[in-house]
């Protein structure tokens, strides 16, 4: 797995340049909204990717990566819009970078370009959950289950096994199909063989013995059954060929009356009235055509990307899109269900029409009416012609329309088929012996077809067996296996979920049902019962539950390995309360995970900070952003440089709007970190000046507990240590108030324009010391109250214990204070 | 390679070793295997042309199974 080292921006989304040393640790951006924030996140996707999803995901068909990705004046030169992310890989241990253009996203450069790291690379491509933003929330816990079936196997790298099973039902739909025509055919074929023997039913036993009288009649041995040896046996090839009278005039007949059949007449009616609904109403019309359409997208989508123009999107998507789009007209859609019943009617009609046709042909031929013949063929060509067009949609519907209620008859054929009728009528009456053979021969002919057809029903049917016992035994493994995968993900995500929600939902509980492809997921409210996420719970639980169920999810894939997650503004709707939870979770449950943090939100931004999720040298504001230089960003180690790099250039407007952001970035987690009294201000915005005269007076009186506690306990180098810093303390608060109206926001008379480097510097120091007087000298971080008793650094190395002894305790030092001044000293 | 590659690969096996153990439909054990271990994915047309297949000819495709078996 991956986590990054650095990430660097060059004319990429917002950014002009910017670099961010990450540390393969967890990072944190802040700011307001347009200021950049997300230029982070779409960088890291297009390193690792060379995608960016918010430019060719869902509604976004006029945005592309290449048109887009580049910055708003490097459009022309997408070449020097670029990514460059310095990565670990954690296997081999081995740091590599990839620097990926928005030119060509699809040839990164790689050093060193190994088969392990491009193996890393590949894996990372095909993730689609590197990012995770509030709108995916909502995707994961308020959508129908058949989505959520498919974005959570598509999360847990299961869409091969939808992409399987949509294969087998569509495979098992089509064979169902087969079959049916195999048994119109079959039918027809039935029909043909009663008629010769003019039987009601195709009883066998009926058949054996007239074909016994027969073969009787010419001499030949009684057949034990019908199955054994041709009917007819021993007749010559010319011999066999010829007409039974009587069969001929049945099967004239049955040709007449299929052309008025009154199913066939009842559909074509039904599609003639369908039709003239869609006349009278376009917007209709058009909706039922746009449902042919995205039913065809639909069968055609197996690769990932459109059919239509083959750009490429993730097939989930473009399914989705179609079904979507299929959704949209419940009246198209029932009226595209009628249509295709009354086309099918049609279509059978017509193909038994068609069987009755050839066997009419058949007799022209073997009674030489060959004009006749050759009418039949021609109109069985035309008939066929318009049967494979009627399957063809609504298009080819309407270009039927108006022969579609005579398109079984035969006016045309009228002529030929009275010649044919006159002709079988005048026939003479057949000596028995030639009228047994030619029967005998018949048989043969319409039997064998029968078995022809019977056999292919019976291959229809054993493909259709095949295809239903292949389906159903690949959804009942793969239900099996993922139910016991979704109760590992159902008690890591419930477990997770109590865990921030301890105080108000301790006995919550998920459950998932999974069925053929459908994922629904009920939650437990408050002892009320189960009910889907998006029933009772508000806004800010359900964010909580997407993080949570994101999480399991990405556990149950990745286990511990799961390095890397980026997660975008995700807790906006979360109180403040539940995002130190938060916090917690991730930290406690995810110590190895690198987490990629945005938020627009300065409290949680300082929330991960104090509960130490986020190292403070990985946190970021990011101020302002112009088009021009993109965002300013303020950060814990590289403000003081920045000043000073501004006052080299004598530009003290900057410098002394640099220095005000930082003391807005990092003052905020002083006084919470010291439980310092800041007026409240109702917008939010935390300035520098009330700030600061919340943070100075309560670490002096601090200080002044630790001197009083260290006089208790008789602890001389405490008292030393705690009057020093206080003094120091007092002289930097008086220095600032010196200097400090430089800084002040509110001064913005442009006094700062008359100002040179000189005049500024002072104010620069005078906050820099004041800041240190918050740190430990040691590990640089901010000195914490811990339980009321204790003022401690990160690293325990400053450290001012607060209580005093009890009037009848014993002097004697804490056992849990072992380092003071002293130590410090002695160090 | 993650947790849950196992997982599609543990369902298509167990669904192979169940249609192979099953009298009526063995013989399109074999090649449903073929096509499921390809590259590319399994199309309905691949699925229905080995039904067909297993349908035309069970006994051929039979022993060939079981030869492959071997």
């Amino acid at each position: 797995m991956i986590q990054i080292e650095e990430i660097k921006l060059e004319n990429f989304r917002g950014v002009r340049e910017l670099t961010l040393p990450m540390h393969r640790k967890s990072f944190a951006v802040q700011g307001p909204n347009a200021t950049g924030k997300s230029c982070v996140v779409d960088g890291i996707e297009f390193g690792l990717t060379g995608n960016v999803s918010r430019l060719s995901g869902e509604d976004t068909k006029d945005l592309s990566v290449s048109n887009h990705a580049a910055h708003v004046d490097s459009k022309a030169k997408p070449e020097s819009a670029k990514v460059t992310l310095r990565l670990y890989l954690t296997e081999s241990k081995q740091t590599f970078t990839i620097v990926r253009s928005v030119k060509k996203p699809s040839q990164p450069i790689v050093k060193p370009d190994t088969p392990e790291v491009r193996a890393a690379l590949a894996s990372f491509s095909k993730r689609d959950e590197i990012t995770l933003t509030r709108r995916q929330i909502v995707k994961y816990i308020l959508t129908q289950p058949t989505k959520r079936g498919e974005r959570v196997q598509q999360l847990l790298r299961l869409d091969e096994l939808g992409k399987i099973r949509r294969a087998m039902g569509t495979a098992l739909t089509k064979c169902k199909a087969s079959v049916k025509t195999a048994q119109t055919e079959l039918t027809s074929a039935e029909a043909n063989v009663k008629r010769h023997f003019d039987i009601s039913t195709l009883d066998p036993a009926a058949m054996l013995t007239i074909v016994n009288e027969r073969r009787k009649q010419l001499g030949l041995s009684v057949l034990p059954s019908l199955d054994e040896r041709p009917a007819l046996e021993t007749c010559s090839e010319s011999s066999e060929r010829g007409i039974v009278r009587a069969t001929a005039i049945r099967d004239l007949a049955a040709f007449r009356e299929l052309a008025v059949a009154s199913d066939f007449a009842e559909a074509a009616g039904t599609i003639e009235s369908l039709l003239s609904q869609l006349d009278h109403d376009p917007q209709l019309n058009q909706s039922l055509r746009s449902q042919e359409l995205y039913k065809l997208g639909l069968d055609l989508v197996e690769d990932d990307a459109c059919p239509l123009c083959d750009s490429p999107r993730p097939l989930l998507e473009l399914r989705e899109h179609f079904e979507n789009k299929l959704k949209q007209s419940e009246r198209a859609a029932k009226i595209a269900e009628e249509l295709a019943a009354a086309i099918e009617t049609v279509i059978r009609a017509g193909q038994s029409q068609l069987s009755a046709g050839r066997t009419l042909w058949k007799i022209a031929n073997a009674i030489s009416l060959e004009s006749v013949a050759e009418n039949l063929k021609l109109w069985a060509t035309q008939l066929q012609g318009r049967i494979d067009l009627l399957g063809q949609g609504l298009d080819a519907t309407r270009a039927l329309r108006a022969e579609l209620p005579s398109m079984l008859g035969h006016a045309e054929l009228e002529t030929g088929i009275a010649a044919l009728d006159k002709a079988v009528t005048l026939m003479p009456d057949q000596s028995a012996t030639i009228e047994a053979a030619k029967f005998l021969a018949d048989v043969d002919t319409r039997v064998a077809e029968l078995k022809q057809r019977r056999h292919a029903l019976t291959v229809a049917n054993t493909v259709l067996g095949n295809a239903s016992f292949a389906h159903e035994t690949y959804c009942r493994v793969s239900t099996t296996e993922l139910e016991s995968l979704y109760q590992a993900v159902e008690k890591t995500f419930s477990d997770a979920y109590r865990s921030l929600h301890s105080d108000d939902e301790n006995a919550f509980v998920a459950r998932f049902r999974a069925s053929e492809g459908k994922l629904d997921l009920d939650v437990e409210f408050h002892g009320r019962g189960m009910f889907p996420p998006g029933a009772y719970h508000s806004e800010g639980h359900q964010d909580s539950m997407g993080l949570c169920l994101y999480l399991a999810l990405m556990k149950q894939v990745f286990g511990d390995e799961l390095q890397l997650v980026v997660l975008d503004d995700v807790v906006m709707s979360v109180d403040s309360g539940h995002r130190r939870e938060i916090c917690r979770l991730l930290k406690e449950s995810f110590p190895e995970t690198q987490f990629i943090i945005t938020t627009h939100e300065e409290a949680w931004f300082h929330q991960m900070q104090s509960t130490g999720l986020i190292d403070r040298k990985n946190a970021r504001m990011f101020q302002s952003w112009t088009p021009e230089h993109g965002p300013q960003v303020s950060d814990n180690v590289e403000a003081w440089s920045k000043i000073d790099e501004y006052l080299d250039r004598n530009d003290v407007s900057a410098a002394s709007a640099a220095l005000r952001r930082h003391l807005e970035f990092v003052l905020p987690d002083i006084a919470e970190a010291i439980a310092a009294k800041v007026v409240f201000n109702k917008s939010g915005r935390m300035e520098a000046g009330p700030l600061l005269d919340g943070c100075h007076p309560r670490l002096a009186d601090l200080l002044g507990k630790a001197v009083k506690s260290a006089e208790g306990w008789l602890d001389n180098d405490a008292r030393l240590a705690a009057t020093e810093r206080l003094e120091r303390l007092r002289e930097c608060v008086a220095e600032v108030g010196r200097e400090g109206r430089y800084v002040n926001a509110a001064i913005h008379y442009n006094e700062w324009a008359t100002l040179v480097k000189q005049d500024f510097i002072p104010v620069v120091n005078a906050y820099k010391q004041l800041l240190l007087c918050f740190q430990c000298d040691r590990c640089g971080s901010h000195l914490r109250l811990a339980d009321q008793e204790t003022l401690r650094c990160d690293c325990s190395k400053t450290q001012f214990n607060l209580r005093k002894p009890q009037p009848n305790q014993k002097t004697s030092l804490p056992a849990r204070l072992p380092i003071t001044f002293a130590d410090k000293v002695n160090d | 390679m993650t947790q849950n590659t196992d997982i599609v690969s543990r369902i298509q096996d167990q669904f192979l070793n169940e249609v192979q153990a099953n009298d009526s439909h063995c013989h399109i054990a074999q090649p449903l295997r073929v096509e499921l271990s390809g590259m590319k994915s399994i199309t309905t047309e691949k699925l229905i042309a080995v039904y067909k297949q297993a349908a035309a000819s069970p006994s051929t495709i039979n022993n060939t199974t079981k030869e492959s078996a071997k």
